[in-house]
């Protein structure tokens, strides 16, 4: 296909070059054909009379035989008798081209019989003449009588030979004539009929060529109104509209990517700022919540500070490590609220918070750990597992007879650390894990006696903090049925330099 | 890739279609104009071997132009073009000038309408001398050194003739009239016997026939008409018969005939079958006329002259047949056309 250089892959110039050079040669082939008719047309008209002009010079020269040879008996000059050799050598020449055949055509008959009395009348001359040297004036004149009367009878035989021929050549002239005039009516339609041709011709072929200008004209006119949109122009042809053309195409698909390279970072940055003000909203709402619930953690911390000295003072220890709980509690609150913390820290919060809770509800509960201290370092954010506890206590072991037990795990699984924190309660039925991960479950349920942050918050910072649009990457909530007991496990994966320190 | 073939068949067609029409007219136009040419030049024309020419009196009538057509005819079954000389030239020659033209011009045979003239017998025999064999028809000149004589048997027709005024005149009496051309002809002084024989011979006891004669000039334009025209003015010598010995002079009298109006007061024995007096005939203007199958006359030329070229002699006399035509047996010969059938 590339090797074979058709007609489509010749430069413009020489479409144009070529289809004008096309079209003229047919006009000129075709005037070249009726020149050539009409000219043998025209020589044929021109031979219609020739027999006529043959005749007529015949004639004369038999008048001038016939002069020169009476002048010659008149006078007897040497001049005369040259005059008498050049008429009858002349005569003779043109009477041998007459025609002596015998034929059923009485115009050749007649021809024949001009010839013959011609060669006897052209003797009988002769002999006059030979008669006139011998002064044989008898014989002369015998003879000089002879030859006239010959010469009247050629004379009257060219003169009707001329006529008849005159008369039949004249039918011959109007007939050609007639057929002259349908040459030219030929002529006349046939260039009519080329010329329109070469006209629809031309637009065909000239069409050929600006048709795929016309497109990519159109083409380039949408794309100069902020249409990228259009499909590539298909390349017909390899002349320099086909280069152009096919500039354009990669012209066309360039911006196309350029664009959506532009399209997709501005998508990336808007992501990133959504994800930003997000997060920011929702450590805003757990704040506002968290302030809402406890008055202020300052003043609580440092009048639990001044219990928990107090208490020392009295040697009172065991209040001294309640206060001391409580203070550290409400510090955590105070100061971790809004930033990412360590995985360590968040179980200390845990812990304290068990303790105190122990105290209140005079030891109820059996905290259980089960920590790969390795792990204690990698950053979570804050306020993640004490809501968590804060749900098992109140929804899973408050209430049930045998002894609530909380376990906490934490522990490696390749590319992620899971936290489990697990509980012996009354268990979850699988539709309300259901509407706790999707986040339909509102109010009370949940929030009624939670110190303000529920777990759908807890959630919400977890798929940020991980990037993750679908929970169920980052929580998972299994229960085994009624009294079964609930866990709650968190995944969060690993940094790279976090897997390495591990 | 499929318009781009449409257009190429396209662009081809038209071209194509160009080319066709250009060099298709132009090829019938060629073949118009070559067939049309050829018919100009050469249509049906054949070469001879032979040129004979004839040479006769009257050539405008219609016995001679059948005569002609005869021996054309005949001609052109053997290589021999007749020509009915003088027919296309401008003067109106004489038998004697034709004469002259046709020893000149050196032609194969001469066929002519002679008389006994001096003149002719020179032009004969000058003839003879250049080596041109010469057939007289109907008209002989017997001293001349001619080949051959074609002739109707003038004694037998003048007994035809003769017989058919005895027929006329029943047990009447009857004035006829011959009209005799001029000139040495003796052929009608022969004929004009003939008549005159039978008529005595052979006529019944009661009838009885009256013959005189009268010379119509024939030599000279127009004179033959007049000289008629005196008969039927002078209409109390009227005869009661008017025997026509040529062609020309049938035509005036059928004419006179019914312009005196005498039609069934002069009864007109004709010469030839010609269409206008098969017509007379036909209409009881003209009694009856006597046909000479000159069709025979012209192939009797030819063929004297043919075989005298051949051999080196021929028969001195060829006689043509002779038939009468009368109101009984016109009908056959006008469905034949001019009756030399």
């Amino acid at each position: 296909m590339r090797e074979k250089k058709t007609v489509r892959d010749l430069s413009l110039h020489t479409k144009i070059a070529l289809t004008l050079v096309t079209t003229s040669f047919i006009i000129f082939t075709v005037n070249l054909f009726m020149y050539i008719s009409i000219n043998s047309m025209v020589r044929r008209l021109d031979q219609v009379y020739q027999g006529n002009l043959k005749l007529n010079a015949l004639e004369q020269a038999l008048a001038e035989v016939q002069n020169s040879m009476t002048a010659y008996l008149n006078t007897k000059t040497y001049d005369s008798m040259e005059d008498y050799y050049r008429s009858e050598q002349d005569f003779r020449a043109l009477v041998e081209e007459l025609d002596d055949t015998v034929g059923n055509d009485a115009m050749r008959v007649m021809e024949r019989n001009i010839r013959y009395m011609s060669e006897h009348y052209l003797e009988l001359t002769w002999q006059t003449i030979e008669a006139k040297r011998g002064r044989n004036v008898e014989k002369y004149n015998a003879r000089y009588e002879r030859a006239s009367e010959l010469y009247d009878y050629i004379s009257t035989y060219i003169y009707s030979l001329n006529n008849e021929q005159f008369k039949t050549n004249s039918y011959h002239y109007e007939a050609l004539s007639v057929s002259f005039q349908s040459l030219e009516m030929i002529s006349n339609g046939i260039l009519v009929c080329v010329l329109l041709c070469n006209v629809v011709l031309t637009i065909v072929l000239t069409r050929t060529i600006t048709n795929p200008l016309k497109t990519l004209a159109a083409a380039a006119d949408e794309v100069a109104k902020g249409n990228f949109g259009i499909g590539l122009l298909e390349v017909h042809s390899g002349d320099e509209v086909g280069v152009v053309t096919n500039a354009f195409n990669k012209m066309i698909v360039s911006i196309r990517a350029y664009i959506e390279r532009i399209k997709t970072s501005m998508e990336t940055e808007r992501a990133m700022k959504e994800k930003e003000l997000l997060m920011e909203a929702h450590l805003k709402d757990a704040q506002l919540k968290y302030l809402q619930a406890q008055i202020n953690p300052h003043f609580l911390f440092n009048s639990l500070n001044a219990g928990a000295q107090l208490a020392m003072m009295e040697d009172a220890d065991k209040t001294y490590r309640y206060i001391q709980h409580m203070a550290e509690f409400f510090r955590y609150n105070m100061k971790k609220n809004n930033e990412t913390v360590t995985l360590g820290e968040e179980i200390e919060l845990v812990d304290s918070y068990v303790y105190i809770l122990n105290v209140r509800f005079s030891g109820e509960i059996h905290f259980r750990k089960n920590i790969d201290e390795s792990l204690n370092g990698i950053p979570v954010p804050g306020m993640i597992l004490q809501p968590i506890v804060e749900n098992c206590i109140n929804y899973g072991i408050r209430g049930i007879d045998r002894e609530g037990e909380i376990i906490l795990s934490v522990y490696g699984t390749g590319d992620s650390v899971c936290i489990s924190i697990r509980d012996n309660g009354i268990g979850m039925s699988r539709e309300k894990i259901g509407k706790i991960l999707s986040g339909s479950l509102k109010g009370e349920d949940i929030s009624g006696s939670s110190n303000g942050i529920g777990l759908d918050n807890v959630i919400n910072r977890l798929k940020l903090f991980t990037d993750s649009a679908d929970c169920s990457d980052v929580i998972d909530i299994l229960s085994e049925g009624e009294n079964r007991g609930t866990e709650v496990r968190i995944y969060l994966p690993l940094t790279e330099k976090e897997y390495e320190d591990v | 890739m499929e318009e781009d073939r449409k257009k190429f068949l396209l662009c081809a067609g038209i071209v194509l279609f160009m080319a066709i029409a250009t060099v298709g007219s132009l090829a019938f136009f060629k073949v118009q104009t070559g067939r049309m040419a050829k018919g100009m030049e050469r249509e049906g024309y054949e070469e001879y071997g032979n040129y004979y020419v004839m040479i006769v009196k009257d050539r405008g009538s219609e016995f001679w132009k059948s005569v002609y057509e005869g021996a054309r005819d005949a001609g052109a079954q053997c290589d021999t073009y007749v020509e009915l000389l003088g027919n296309n030239l401008s003067v109106a020659y004489t038998r004697e000038q034709l004469m002259e033209v046709a020893i000149s011009s050196h032609v194969d045979g001469i066929i002519v309408e002679a008389d006994e003239s001096r003149e002719m017998k020179e032009l004969i025999d000058r003839a003879a001398a250049e080596g041109i064999p010469v057939v007289t028809v109907l008209g002989d000149n017997t001293a001349a050194e001619r080949q051959s004589f074609v002739g109707v048997g003038n004694y037998n027709l003048g007994r035809e003739y003769g017989r058919q005024v005895i027929q006329l005149c029943g047990k009447n009496t009857k004035n006829v009239l011959v009209l005799m051309g001029n000139g040495q002809d003796t052929s009608q002084n022969v004929l004009y016997s003939g008549i005159q024989e039978t008529v005595e011979k052979e006529m019944p006891m009661e009838g009885k026939a009256v013959l005189d004669m009268k010379t119509v000039d024939n030599q000279s334009r127009f004179a033959a008409e007049e000289s008629i025209r005196d008969i039927f003015m002078d209409s109390g010598k009227l005869p009661d018969i008017i025997i026509c010995l040529d062609d020309l002079s049938t035509k005036c009298v059928y004419q006179a005939v019914v312009d005196y109006n005498q039609v069934g007061e002069v009864d007109v024995i004709g010469y030839y079958d010609s269409p206008s007096t098969l017509q007379a005939i036909e209409r009881q203007v003209v009694y009856s006329t006597v046909s000479i199958d000159t069709a025979q006359m012209g192939k009797y030329c030819v063929a004297a002259l043919d075989e005298y070229n051949e051999l080196g002699n021929v028969s001195e006399y060829f006689s043509v047949d002779v038939t009468v035509i009368n109101h009984q047996n016109v009908e056959k010969y006008m469905e034949g056309g001019a009756g030399d059938a």
